[in-house]
């Protein structure tokens, strides 16, 4: 049986792991594992919190209320709450340096998924049209992690455009904004199909309906935002919790990977990583390596790997994001009622959107805003605070926002690549990324195409509130490093081993020929397993 | 002497005072309720004998854990100010008689109740502070427990909130006075007020008694504000008097309706209908000759705001005003405490990054809850990035979190959407005629300061 050490210990790199222990492999995951906080009163909900905690101002703004949206914040819409800041600490390493493109890196434990909203989508065989695989293949595998993280979702109209596997839990209870929008959409469906193209549905959750092991089912404490306290909503920690019990896993914190180092056959032999505690070097020998730490830290690796080999800088061409549009909107049905702070938090619903073929649908993830803070959306009401905070009581029970989505394909024009430091330091990563010529178009057809869907539910999608989000605040990274068929240099085989390094694979986003419009996690999950399952 | 004292309102204005001054005191120890979490909450802070502990009076489940082995109560919470009667009578007489009731199971042997002189206004029909106050009273002499009564006159301080409405009145260019102003007062400082309280506790003076306890010198209402008036202005006032007839039935007639709208209750006018004196008879003794008078009180503020205020105390204020502009509450020490903290913490808020068009801007907004309206109208439109919007921002997001507040800004002010609609057309309607009134106001100003920056700017 092989050694294998995986870089990552993300949402691919953990069930990667999970899948060669129960192959009988050695697995070592390496990684700088910044650590979350502990749980705080995990029997609270969300206005119990504020009511009990001594200091609830500290838990909801940060002790350097660093959650403060200012008029003039250059933060996003939403910023991340302090009890998720431990997702975003960087250790000591240069940044990317990037254009067209706003990188994020995670270097927690679980990596960026310990913050994701838990959709998971398996992708049909048209979006799966330019990979060597097809749906078949993942199938076992789409079900295998659905059983394993607990997948909750039913069988409704989505079915169209996400399969329907085996191992779905019960689908969560909606809230009374999510219940209004569906019930509305089954009055009126046949219109809203027939003009639109919009279908609507629940939405296929990571959180569990059922209790599922030792996690509890969600209770519904509208937490969401600030961190699951039961577990409910799968993280890669939980994967990786149950890994440390098995004894021939090894887990290295606190390192952080530069590259890879090779024998004279032009092998990989062992991994070279720097200690972000008191920067030791050290160096982890294996039969076999696998990258699964996030497109972007994943290319940096292969690069600098190749830089040192060869001296040869290269670029890794064809990097994809997907670009969302957030389109906040409001339910007159709603407006003047007490919300209910005690409910799923994240998208309950989805709306999937046919444009010219199922394949290049939007994707649109719905969610009634009730707990998130209040202050950075009350100051962009069109009136003075006082009024604003008058009003914003008025309409929360009715608010909601939709999150589309839009798909991405390879350019040449959108690459990753090195620059070497002159005085012999870490490289730095070059990012570049320039939208396709017609993204305006898609963008103006997507707002236009939602608010109509919008409209036949009977909500209004205020015209000057929409925020089209920069290309890499999606942080769904994918397509440097693809699948092929053919050996190309910078590619992967089916079963993602590297075309460059044969005991090399790449488990993360980078091995996407396509970036469909739904959310990669689940495929990201379920290609892992099947790769790791595959004979090495 | 008492020797484990329980106090409720500990966080109030005279609770925060009373407690400052028992530290020095030598009872075993002291528990300090207050309805939300205190930064010092369930440990025993600096070393001192103080407590705090987070309950309400109404809910017996949140006292009666704390309230056993106490021997004293000092019961200062209450409702005040501009809310509505049912409110009142909640906190102030029900909440009394359910903390009667939990003494009495806990075995509390001695009450000491803070009320208030209005209870013996009159004519209280428009004020259900006085009559909330003067069942809570009922309620004490009607409980077994060993009582004292207090009822204070008017408690002035730089901080209190009868002294910021004096000021309002009177610290202007005019000097308003509601009604022909000859009513008598008989104002007491805090500091007096809190040593009578701490002598009851001292020397255990619980005989069933009510006492009134006033400062040392009788005033009439217009003079007492024409002192504070020369106090700032240095001059005779002139003085405008409101007359109370038309004032009070059009405030009892809107108080059905526009309630949460209007500035102030009829209620609160009662000081200038009714004498607020303490008779001599019940007057609590052993510190009238050592208590501050008139001047001295005047003077000790103006002393205090001219050359003590210190950045703490302006930033209290400024958070009081403008927390009243936003949500129509008072800030509690908690609020007040985290808006003081972000200002050394997050340098956009720091004054001296600011333009003299922000610290204008922020300075007109902290006078009075309508400037800040005025000044929040126009900066939404012509200088949305302004400092001041950056401190009610951070404000909003302290009061989304706070124990105190959150609920406010949960409940929604209308129900049903035609009522929705309603008020959003009349927030249009209202915003643009605070903006044209902004404008004219605030316009030359910002173009003023917007020029002499940009000849600075040429000139360096």
């Amino acid at each position: 049986m092989a050694h294998v050490i995986v870089v990552g210990s993300g949402a691919s790199g953990v069930q990667y792991a999970a899948m060669a222990l129960e192959r009988g492999h050695d697995v070592t995951i390496v990684d700088v594992g910044n650590r979350a906080p502990d749980t705080v009163a995990p029997d609270s909900s969300l206005n119990e919190l504020k009511d009990r905690l001594p200091d609830p101002a500290l838990y909801f703004l940060g002790n350097e209320y660093g959650a403060v949206l200012y008029p003039d914040a250059k933060e996003e819409y939403y910023g991340f709450p302090p009890t998720k800041e431990f997702i975003f600490e960087t250790p000591d390493v240069s940044p990317p340096s990037s254009s067209g493109f706003r990188p994020l890196l995670s270097y927690a434990r679980g990596g960026l998924a310990e913050a994701w909203t838990g959709g998971v989508y398996p992708l049909n065989d048209l979006e799966l049209s330019d990979f060597p695989i097809g749906y078949d293949d993942l199938e076992p595998y789409y079900e295998r992690i659905a059983e394993h993280i607990g997948v909750s979702g039913t069988d409704d109209d989505l079915r169209r455009f996400y399969p329907l596997h085996a191992n779905l839990q019960p689908a969560l209870n909606l809230d009374a904004h999510s219940r209004s929008l569906l019930e509305t959409y089954e009055e009126r469906k046949s219109r809203i199909n027939r003009d639109t193209g919009a279908y609507l549905g629940h939405s296929r959750l990571a959180t569990i309906s059922r209790d599922l092991g030792d996690r509890k089912a969600c209770d519904y404490k509208g937490r969401c935002l600030w961190g699951c306290p039961s577990e409910s909503l799968y993280t890669p920690s939980v994967t990786l919790r149950r890994c440390l019990q098995h004894p021939n896993f090894s887990y290295q914190p606190n390192l952080h990977v530069s590259h890879l180092e090779l024998n004279g056959r032009d092998e990989l032999q062992c991994l070279v990583a720097t200690s972000v505690v008191d920067g030791r070097r050290c160096r982890f020998e294996a039969d076999r390596f696998v990258l699964g730490a996030g497109a972007l830290s994943s290319a940096k690796i292969f690069l600098e790997t190749i830089f040192r080999r060869s001296g040869d800088i290269v670029k890794l061409k064809g990097l994809m994001d997907n670009r969302q549009i957030l389109m906040p909107f409001l339910n007159p049905r709603l407006m003047g009622r007490q919300y209910d702070p005690e409910s799923y938090q994240y998208h309950q619903l989805t709306m999937g959107i046919e444009l010219d073929s199922a394949r290049e649908y939007l994707h649109c993830q719905i969610t009634t805003l009730t707990t998130a803070l209040a202050h950075p959306l009350v100051q962009k009401f069109p009136f003075d605070l006082r009024s604003s905070i008058s009003t914003f009581r008025n309409l929360r029970s009715g608010l909601g926002l939709v999150n589309i989505n839009l798909h991405d394909r390879r350019r040449a024009s959108n690459y990753v690549t090195l620059r070497p430091d002159v005085d012999g330091g870490p490289a730095r990563l070059i990012v570049r990324y320039h939208p396709a010529p017609n993204e305006g178009h898609r963008i103006r057809r997507a707002i236009r195409k939602v608010r109509s869907a919008l409209w036949q539910l009977g909500c209004l999608a205020p015209p000057g509130t929409m925020h089209i989000r920069p290309m890499g605040a999606s942080v769904h990274y994918a397509g440097t490093i693809p699948m092929s068929t053919r050996p190309e240099s910078f590619t992967v085989s089916s079963d993602c081993v590297s075309h460059d390094f044969e005991n090399l694979q790449i488990i993360d986003g980078s091995i996407f020929p396509f970036l469909p419009s739904k959310n990669i996690t689940f495929t990201l999950m379920a290609n892992a397993a099947r790769v790791a399952d595959s004979d090495f | 002497m008492a020797d484990r004292l329980f106090i409720t309102g500990a966080n109030g204005f005279v609770g925060r005072h009373l407690v400052e001054q028992l530290r020095h005191q030598a009872f075993e120890q002291v528990t300090c309720l207050s309805t939300r979490s205190h930064p010092d909450n369930e440990s025993v802070n600096d070393g001192s004998l103080c407590r705090w502990v987070t309950g309400d009076i109404r809910d017996p489940r949140s006292t009666s854990e704390h309230l056993e082995g106490v021997d004293t109560v000092v019961h200062l919470a209450a409702l005040t100010g501009k809310q509505r009667a049912e409110d009142h009578f909640s906190v102030n007489a029900e909440g009394t008689r359910i903390l009667l009731e939990s003494c009495h199971r806990a075995g509390v042997r001695r009450f000491l109740h803070v009320s208030t002189i209005a209870v013996k206004f009159r004519d209280t029909t428009h004020y259900p502070y006085a009559r909330s106050k003067l069942e809570a009273e009922e309620a004490v002499r009607n409980s077994s427990l060993q009582h004292t009564i207090i009822r204070p006159t008017i408690v002035v301080s730089a901080e209190s909130p009868s002294w910021h409405a004096f000021r309002q009145l009177a610290a202007g260019p005019l000097t308003f006075v509601f009604g022909g102003g000859a009513t008598r007062i008989q104002p007491i400082h805090v500091d007096d007020l809190v040593a009578c309280m701490v002598g009851i506790l001292r020397h255990d003076e619980f005989a069933d008694t009510t006492f009134e306890i006033g400062g040392c010198e009788q005033t009439t209402m217009e003079r007492f504000l024409s002192r504070i008036h020369g106090l700032y202005h240095q001059r005779r006032p002139t003085v405008v008097h409101i007359p109370l007839w038309p004032t009070v039935p059009c405030l009892v007639a809107a108080e059905t309706v526009f309630h949460d709208m209007l500035p102030l209750t009829a209620g609160q006018l009662s000081p200038f209908q009714h004498d607020s004196t303490a008779d001599r008879e019940k007057a609590y003794p052993q510190l009238e000759y050592t208590m501050k008078s008139v001047t001295e009180m005047l003077d000790g503020i103006l002393e205090e705001e001219r050359h003590g205020e210190t950045q703490a105390r302006m930033l209290d204020r400024e958070c009081r005003i403008f927390t009243s502009h936003l949500i129509d509450c008072q800030p509690d020490e908690y609020i007040l405490k985290h808006y003081r903290d972000a200002h050394q913490k997050v340098w956009e808020l720091g004054h001296s990054r600011s333009s003299t068009f922000d610290r204008a801007m922020t300075s007109l907004a902290s006078c009075h809850p309508l400037l800040s309206r005025l000044v929040d109208t126009y900066t939404r439109v012509f200088a949305p990035t302004a400092l001041v919007r950056k401190k009610w921002i951070l404000l909003l997001s302290l009061l989304e979190v706070s124990a105190s507040t959150h609920s406010v800004l949960d409940a929604p002010q209308q129900e049903g959407s035609t009522r929705v609609t309603f008020a959003l057309l009349m927030a249009g309607v209202r915003f643009m005629f605070l903006l044209l009134l902004s404008s004219i106001a605030f316009g030359p100003l910002h173009v003023a300061c917007i020029s002499g920056a940009s000849i600075r700017h040429r000139i360096d």
